[in-house]
Formats: C-alpha cells, structure tokens, sequence
C-alpha cells in the first residue's frame, strides 16, 4: 500500500519538511539483506568460573543496586559466596575480558560484599521442603559435601550429612587459617545452608568405619561421598616420624581449634602450596621465625600468588630450589636439615619444568621444626571396596560425580586431589543435579560449547580506563600479630564503583545503545529486554557496531 | 537588579531566564565563556536543561536541530571558523523550520587566525535563511535573547544574535537583570504543533520533488517578511515588559541631518560620541544603527536615509570583490527611490579598533568635498 | 583584569556608570597585562579601547622599567604602584601624583595567594581609593564582597589595610 501525499490545496501545505501522516505503512524492512539479532553469549568469567557462577548477571544486578537479586544469583551455583568471597583462587578474573584492557573486574571482592549481605540478610535465603521421598545420604561436610546437601535439599530431597569431626566444614574449618576465613564466619555460613533445607546431620560419625558403605547403600537411595584429603603426604626420608617433624595439616588443625602452639625460634615449611603458606603465615603469629622450602622457583608455586605475596610481606623467607634430604639431630632433637640444591630441567605431566638435583650442593638450615606441606591423601578406609579407586582417589567418570557404583556419587579433593574450594562446590551442585536427575528419570543433558566473546569483540570506545578499587586491608604489620582478618571488605560505594567497570561481555545491560542509535526507529524498548522490529529495521547495523557489548549478533537474510 | 557582567555572561543570563531546555556547543574564544557558564547552570539546577557536548559546531548545530524538531526550546553559541563549519546545519535548521537561537561572537575568519572582531563570520551566512540582529551592549544582548527565542518561535525560524568580540563579549557593563519569573509571561514555554512524537508519526526533512520543493521556499521567504512586523511587535511587548525597547534601526539625531553614518554592533555606540562632538560644532549630522540585519528592514531604512543628502557607510566586513556587505544592503534598499550618493568606508577589521577618532575621520571624509572612491574607501590601512 | 573588574564594581556601587575591559588578546598569567576601567557619571557609550586613561595603576614596581606604563596618561593624573621600596622618580613625581603600597605584604599577610604568586588586586584598589579619595572604602569592599570567590573577609581587610596604608609621594 503506497500512499501519495495529495493535500485539497498548497494553503494546507505544512510549513516544515514532512509527510502529513504517519510513513508505518512503508515497511522498509523489505530492503534489509542482513538483520542483527540479540544473541547473548557466555562472558569468559563465567566459563572461568568452576562452578559457573553467573558472574555477568549478577554485577549487573549490583550495578542496578539490586543486591537480593544478585545474591539469589550466585545461590544458584554456589551456596556460600562469603565464604568463596574470601578464599577463592578466583579463576574467572584471570578470564575477565577487562585484564586485555587495563585491569580484570576484581569479582572475588564482589562476591564476598554480596556474601555478607546474604549473612546479614537471613531472609534471603528461600527455605526448601523434603517433598521428594528419596533419600540421600551425604558423607563429609567439607565444601562438596555442603553444596551437594544443599542443592539436594533445594530439589526436596531429605538429606543424612555425614562428618566425622564434631564441627561441620571439614577443610573450612581445619585447613584455612583465621585471618583468611574465621570460624565465626565458617558458622554462621553452615547455619544458613543448614536451615534452608531438609538436611539431617550426624556429626562424629565417619562414614566407613562408625558406619558402613553397605549400611548407607541400604537406607539411602544414593551416597555422595565429598570425603576430602585427611592427611599430609610423608617426605620419605628417614627420621620423618621423630621429633621435630609434623605434618603441616595437624598444625593447622590444630591453630584453628584455638589450641596453644608453639613451634619453635626456626621454623621451615617444605612444600609450595596454599597449605604450606597456611602453615608458614600461622608458625609466624605463633612467634617463629619461618623460611619455605620449595623445591622448584617461585613460578612454579602452586599456592595462590596473593598469599605468597602477602606472606612475603609480613616477613615469611623463602628458599625456592632445595630440596630436603637429610635431618641433622643432637641428643635426639632436630637441629638441622640439609636441603639438596635443584634446578629445572624438562617439563613433566603437569607442564611445570621438573626439578632435578645440582649434584654435590646442598644446603644447610637450622631449624627447630620442619613441616611438611608437599599435598595431601585421601583416607578412604572402610569405602575403598565399594568404588573403584585411582591410587588413593575415588575415580569418576564424568564432572557429576558418577563412579562405577550407580548408587555412589563422590566430588571434591578426594577425586581431584588437592584442588580448591570451588571446584568442590561445583562438583557436589553437579552431583546432586545429577543424582536429582536420575531420581527423576530424566537424560543427562546435552551440553553444547557456549558461545564466548574476548576484548576484541567488544567496542571499546564506551569504555574508559580505570584502576580496580582496592579491597581495605590491615597492614602487613598488623596482620602478622594475630589472626584477625586480613582483607576488610568493600564499602557499599567501592563496590558499586566496582561492578560499574564489568564490561558484560556478551550480555546486554541495558546501556540503551541500541534503541538510541537505531536511526529508523526499529528498536522497541520494554520493560525487561529490547526488541528488533524487523518491519522496519533496515539492517544497517548500527545497532551491532554501537553495542559496547557484543550482544547482538548478525544474521544474513535468506540462510 | 543591576550587576556588572561581562558580555558572554549577558547571554548566558539571557539564556536562563529564557528556560532553554536544550544547549548544544564546542568551545571557541571568543564564546566560550557563554557556555561555559551555562554549562555550570546546568550542572548546578540553575537552568533545568541538558547540556549536550559534542566533537564540533557542525554536530552542535546538529544537536539543537534535533533537539528543536523534537519541540525543545535549543540554543547554541559560536564564533568565526565554528559557525563557519555549522554551514551546512543552519540550513538544515531554515529548511525544517526550526526555532533555533544561536549566538554568534563575531570573529574575524582565519587564516591568519585572529581571535579579535570583525564581521565577515556572520554576513558570510547571510544567505542562509537565519535571522540576523546585532546587538551594541550588554543590556541590549542579554535582552535580545528572550526576544529572539520568542520571535523564532512565532515565525518557525531560526534567530542568530551577533555581538562583537571583546568590545562587548570580554567587557563588563552594567546590565539590569532579567529573570525568568517575569520573562515567563513574556515569553512562555515552547509548545509547537508539529514536533517529533512517536505517538503521532511523520517523517521529517523527507524528499520534496519539484511540486513541492519551491513552495517550501516561498514561505520561508513569507516568515522573513513577516519576521519585520513581528519583531516590532516582539519588541515593544518587552519594552512594555521591562521598559526597555530597541526596534530594527536606531536612529541617531537624523532628523534634519544632512550625513548619516550608517553602522552596527559596537562602533554604532562609539559613533553617537562623534555625533555629538559634530553637533556641538554645528555640523549636521546623524547616524543610523542597523540592528536588524536579517529580514532587512528596507522601508524603515528608506525612511530615514532618503531625507539626507549624503550617506557612509560603515563596514566592519568585506564581500571580496565587491564592498562592504551592509553598504551594498544600503545601496539595494535605496536604489531608483533616490539619488543621494552613498559612500562605503571598510574599518576595524581583525579586531583593529574603531575609536572616536577613527569615526571622525569617516564623517570627515564623508562630509567633505573629498572625492570619494566609488565602490571602496578603506580607512586606516597601512599599505 | 580582575582588578579592572573591582574598580568597576566599586564606582557602580556608588552610582557611577562603568565599563571594564581587559587589553583584548591572548592572556597568560604571569605575563604583563593590562586592564581598563571606564568611569562616567552618565551613560557609557564609548566602546572601544582606551589610549589616553586619566588615572594608573600599576600591580608591579617592575613594570616601571620594563614597559612604558606612563604612555597617554593625562597630567595630573595619579599613579598607584604596589611596591616594597621608595619610588624616587622626579618625573614621574612631576608630572603625575604619585602613591605607593606594599601590596604584595599586605596580601601575604591575609594569606591571599603565595609568595611567588600573590594576589594583590583587592590590596591595590584600596590603596587606590585611600589614595585618590575617588571612590570609597565601603563600596570598594562590597565590590569584594561579590566578587571574591573565597576568602571575601581577608580580602576586604586587605583592602581597608590598603586604604589606610597607602603612601602619598607627590600630588595633593
């Protein structure tokens, strides 16, 4: 329909330039040959992020100072962001879009402000019911165990949570150190995830030996086994049972009890984990002096490189190519150790350069306790027989936990070896999504590869360069006095300062770009998301070079 | 309330109490003070109106362009080569009709860069289409603001007020406030009949084919015609107002003068001194300032020339190649209704000053027997 | 140029007509300028620059060997000059009334402005009016009053320490 633009006279001739009535009918559409369309994709920080927190979404939500939202957000993937907020190695930052631009989105801090407001706000945490008659039983209240009875119980199902200590968090409570996660804190996070839900526990109990895998098979419909790594790996050299030698783990244990220690004038700590930073930081507040001893450099380290930082910086030495070799006792007690001098040679497995002995060098340290920190094993006493087993580990056949026993699912340290929190609270949700699943009969998902952007998909004229905002810390100096913690949190405006630099890659947030530039008019505006009136759009693609964040998409006409 | 305030500042405070809704500028000296602090009214709730930065005065003009065809009362400032590169844009806003208020501190054209007056910046846009009114002091600038906002809006076309650089726009006078409590009743808010609105569409600035392209421009022609009457109008409604008025010329002691000295912008002030002087020694002898350039007031320029016997010219401009732009405008407005001989002096340009001494030699000239050239005296060149 | 500004103010305060102007160019501060103020009793219509002033004032006793300050002032005519030392100039005393004031000290001591750039306008203009008997005090510190942006106190006591201080060398 094509109307002409007829007037009676020249005298109804409108003053300016423009049609009498209104040009909808002339839907230029017609002439596109490509569209664009809103296409979001999967920011890298989410991909980064083991258990998939919705990373974009939720500084988004902040942005908008929807708070609750946010929070809800992580509780999807992660039940205790205050507690990931503190102690996380945070691999999604090293994925974060903006470290190609000046410096990544610090997430982690985010995170952890959100965490606390989900403390501070108990009623935030919607509250779940057993309204499924399976039953499952969880064994270890480390952070597998936590995450899989918490998502269990948010599907309905009554869960029995397993812990053979008295105090539930495993690893939480007897591995991390106070200034970095307080037992305080570790409580108030359990009570939470505890009072959401369906979850009966029976601490004291340990799984294997109080009470057997057989007796669990009979009156759960299905086991996850989140045991963890009990105990510390032995150096293997002679003496290591005697005096002056302790695994680095007992120790820890043994400060986050709250029990007096006293370590000795010299301490040195063999190993370059975030076990042996943990101990080397707690013997240096118990008033010691502390060296690590690692075998390979620095680089290697597998410890998270804030904490070497920090504990560089409250005054722990470091050793780095030296290995022990011999303990030096007089009158039985230890007083030496003599560490072999290494270099590095070939790249082994891990892709770190294998260290080798410089043949005839060594080196000697005076030392009034050695600590061993050079990983962990599992104890699997009583369990080892009912699921296939890779040397000490539970072997598993996919990222849910299966194992060769279809009523046993297991996640966490003690199928990965020593790994990170994270990674065991995306194993325990993945488990119990899984185990949901096979409740209900239903196939394992298809998963296919998410689409993702990187810096040179986004349009970085919108975007002006700016310095993360610091998280509040107490002085080196400080912290090296006690145990309180060491990062203080954001303030309500640096956190809002924060998430405003989020890029959100891939994901629209709503900037308006779009509908302002559209020249034709042939973007719609509602209330929760934009819309392309294809009548109209003529496909000039303004839209797509326009939008900061490469959520539009392009699509040729006619394919 | 009186206050002394630099020029740039006048405009501003005209500006304000015009509630302007949308301000769009580059900065260039000599203007910048002008959006300068109307950039702070705007960021501290004096004015309530969105100041729009942008890349240049082309997308300046462009802004206020859409900002008006979108039914908001728009203005802007510049100066020389800014208002050089809007080119294109100012007709734009002529050709949509747009009620556009732009003021333009005169500034000599580079190169050689000169940041000092002179009017070559604005008569170059002579043809566009613009209301053009030149403005001799503070008081005057401040005034004309709301007047020329009120005028645009009642013809549907855009008003340019032209001031000189430094001579009014860096000196501080003393001007009687005006503020937008009483120029409200003067002046209410902008309400056109056709704007952009998504709830009744139309499509602007569209193709128009030869049936219609030229009717467009008869009545834009027709608004200018009219624009004479209506700035009148406009006038003595704010005189009664505020009790201060300024019509489209003022004469100066022409009654039975035998000389007029026709001029604009500062140097028609600066001229009423030598007037006097002149009269004082019992020359007769008047001066004609031309406020309105843009509809030219012919009929009330005739008026008052065709009783001298002899008329100057002053240019502070040249049309390269031909003569000072307001002497030809002068020569057209007279021609085949007398025969009195009209004679064009170029002063001042660049900024050069135009004092009492530099008139007087003008009317000297002028009133002499001296020879005149026929199209160009220059006055005070050095070469 | 502000001090051409607070001259203009004052004289407006007492009913005069003014006009203030700074030499028009290029301005860098720190460099010498110069600044005007046109005073009438009736309306202003000259607007042009002023090549023959009837009164000086100069900021910087420097400026008296380094530019020609003197160039068309009328005779008779007086010159305020903010200097810390005695001006013995017989020419200058000769064919002008000449006044002096320790600006810079003044303004130092109300803490206007630092040692190596201080702020000595609202000092001179007192010291002009004590000097001249042109325009007076209270309508030389209303003008401060509106025009200084912070420190309106120190800079009226300034120019009323000024205004009492200033050294008459010759003329009156």
């Amino acid at each position: 329909m094509v109307k002409k633009i007829e007037f009676e006279s020249y005298k109804e001739m409108p003053i300016r330039p423009m049609t009498l009535g209104s040009m909808m009918w002339n839907l230029t559409g017609s002439w596109r040959n490509v569209r664009p369309l809103y296409d979001f994709k999967t920011s890298p920080c989410i991909l980064g992020c083991p258990t998939n927190e919705n990373i974009q979404r939720y500084i988004y939500l902040v942005t908008e100072g929807r708070y609750e939202e946010a929070w809800k957000t992580i509780i999807e993937s992660n039940p205790m962001p205050a507690v990931t907020g503190r102690v996380c190695f945070h691999p999604c930052m090293t994925k974060c879009t903006r470290k190609d631009y000046d410096e990544a989105v610090d997430i982690n801090a985010i995170e952890r402000s959100l965490g606390d407001m989900g403390l501070e706000n108990g009623g935030w945490m919607e509250k779940s019911k057993a309204v499924k008659k399976e039953k499952v039983a969880v064994a270890g209240s480390g952070p597998a165990g936590l995450s899989c009875a918490f998502y269990l119980a948010r599907q309905g199902y009554p869960v029995t949570l397993f812990e053979r200590d008295k105090a539930l968090g495993g690893v939480l409570r007897w591995g991390i150190p106070e200034y970095r996660l307080s037992n305080e804190l570790l409580d108030r996070v359990i009570k939470q995830i505890l009072d959401s839900g369906p979850v009966e526990v029976k601490a004291g109990v340990s799984v294997g030996t109080d009470v057997s895998m057989d007796q669990l098979e009979k009156k759960y419909d299905a086991v996850f086994l989140g045991l963890g790594l009990m105990s510390s790996r032995g150096l293997g050299m002679d003496g290591e049972d005697e005096d002056g030698i302790e695994p680095g783990l007992d120790f820890l244990r043994k400060v986050n009890s709250g029990e007096r220690v006293d370590p000795g004038a010299k301490v040195v700590v063999v190993g370059g984990g975030n076990t042996a930073m943990d101990v080397a930081r707690c013997a240096l507040r118990a008033g010691s002096e502390v060296t690590v001893a690692y075998r390979r450099t620095r680089n290697e380290m597998p410890a998270i490189a804030e904490e070497i930082e920090e504990a560089e910086k409250e005054g722990v030495a470091f050793h780095f190519l030296a290995a022990p070799k011999e303990l030096v006792r007089r009158g039985g007690k230890l007083v030496r150790v003599i560490f072999q001098k290494m270099e590095l040679g070939e790249p082994d497995d891990s892709g770190r350069r294998r260290p080798v002995p410089v043949e005839g060098e060594t080196i000697e340290m005076e030392v009034d306790r050695l600590f061993t920190a050079i990983g962990e094993q599992a104890d699997l006493e009583g369990i080892e027989s009912t699921v296939e087993t890779d040397w000490d580990l539970i072997k598993t056949s996919d990222e849910t936990g299966a194992t060769s026993n279809p009523k046993i699912f297991a996640g966490g340290d003690v199928v990965t070896g020593a790994a990170s929190v994270v990674e065991a609270i995306a194993a325990g949700r993945k488990a119990a999504e899984r185990i949901g699943r096979m409740f209900a009969g239903e196939p394992e998902p298809e998963v296919e590869e998410p689409k993702t952007v990187g810096i040179e998909d986004m349009n970085t004229d919108y975007f002006t360069r700016s310095k993360r905002n610091l998280v509040p810390r107490i002085s080196a100096s400080e912290a090296k006095t006690g145990f309180s913690e060491i990062k203080t949190g954001y303030t309500r405006e640096q956190l809002a300062s924060e998430a405003e630099r989020c890029f959100s890659c891939g994901v629209c947030n709503f900037c308006d770009n779009c509908w302002v530039y559209c020249p034709d008019v042939a973007i719609a505006r509602h209330e929760d998301e934009y819309e392309f009136l294809y009548d109209y759009c003529k496909g000039c693609l303004i839209c797509v070079f326009e939008c900061p964040c490469n959520a539009i998409s392009i699509r040729e006409e006619g394919k | 309330m009186k206050k002394v305030i630099m020029g740039n500042h006048a405009v501003s405070y005209g500006v304000r109490a015009s509630e302007v809704k949308v301000i769009s500028a580059y900065p260039i000296t000599p203007q910048t003070h002008v959006v300068e602090l109307l950039s702070e009214m705007c960021a501290n709730g004096e004015i309530d109106a969105k100041f729009i930065k942008v890349e240049s005065e082309h997308s300046a003009m462009a802004a206020c362009v859409g900002a008006s065809a979108a039914g908001s009362r728009a203005f802007t400032a510049t100066s020389a080569q800014g208002l050089l590169l809007m080119h294109e844009m100012l007709h734009w806003a002529v050709g949509a009709r747009l009620p556009i208020v732009l003021a333009n501190i005169n500034r000599a054209v580079g190169p050689p860069w000169s940041i000092w007056t002179d009017q070559n910046d604005s008569l170059s846009q002579r043809d566009v289409g613009w209301l053009q009114i030149y403005c001799e002091s503070n008081q005057e600038t401040q005034d004309t603001v709301p007047q020329a906002f009120k005028i645009a809006e009642e013809l549907q076309m855009p008003v340019m007020l032209v001031m000189d650089a430094f001579f009014l726009s860096h000196t501080y006078e003393i001007v009687d406030m005006i503020e937008k409590e009483q120029v409200r009743e003067f002046l209410p808010p902008y309400k056109p009949d056709i704007k952009i609105d998504t709830a009744d569409q139309h499509s602007f600035g569209n193709l128009a084919g030869p049936d219609h392209y030229m009717e467009l421009r008869y009545m834009i022609q027709k608004a200018m015609d009219r624009g004479l009457d209506v700035i009148k109008r406009v006038d003595s409604e704010f005189e009664e107002m505020f009790g201060r008025g300024y019509g489209l010329i003022e004469p100066y002691r022409c009654d039975d003068a035998e000389t007029i000295l026709v001029t604009s912008g500062t140097v028609a002030s600066t001229t009423r001194v030598v007037i006097d002087e002149l009269r004082d020694e019992g020359v007769r002898v008047g001066s004609l300032k031309i406020r309105v350039f843009r509809p030219f007031p012919i009929e009330d320029v005739f008026e008052v020339l065709s009783k001298a016997k002899k008329v100057a010219v002053i240019d502070r401009n040249i049309s390269f190649g031909a003569h000072g732009i307001f002497y030809q405008e002068i020569k057209s407005a007279l021609y085949g209704r007398t025969d009195i001989p009209i004679i064009g002096y170029i002063a001042g340009l660049g900024g050069r000053d135009i004092t009492p001494k530099v008139i007087r030699e003008i009317a000297d000239k002028a009133i002499g027997d001296e020879q005149p050239e026929r199209y160009i005296n220059w006055i005070g060149v050095k070469i | 140029m502000i001090a051409s500004e607070i001259l203009a103010d004052a004289f407006f305060h007492e009913g005069k007509f003014v006009q203030a102007f700074p030499a028009f160019g290029v301005e860098r501060r720190g460099a010498p300028v110069m600044a005007f103020t046109r005073i009438s009793d009736g309306k202003i219509r000259e607007r042009c620059q002023i090549y023959e002033p009837d009164h000086l004032i100069v900021l910087d006793r420097v400026l008296l060997s380094t530019v020609n300050v003197t160039d068309g002032l009328k005779e008779g005519g007086w010159i305020v000059i903010n200097t810390n030392m005695d001006i013995d100039d017989e020419e200058l005393s000769g064919k002008f009334r000449v006044a002096i004031i320790d600006a810079t000290k003044i303004a130092l001591s109300h803490r206007l402005g630092s040692l190596a750039s201080p702020i000595v306008n609202t000092s001179i203009i007192g010291a002009f009016a004590g000097a001249t008997g042109l325009v007076g005090l209270d309508a030389v510190k209303e003008a401060i009053n509106g025009f200084a942006p912070i420190k309106k106190e120190a800079n009226m006591q300034a120019a009323e320490d000024a205004f009492n201080e200033v050294k008459i060398i010759s003329g009156k």
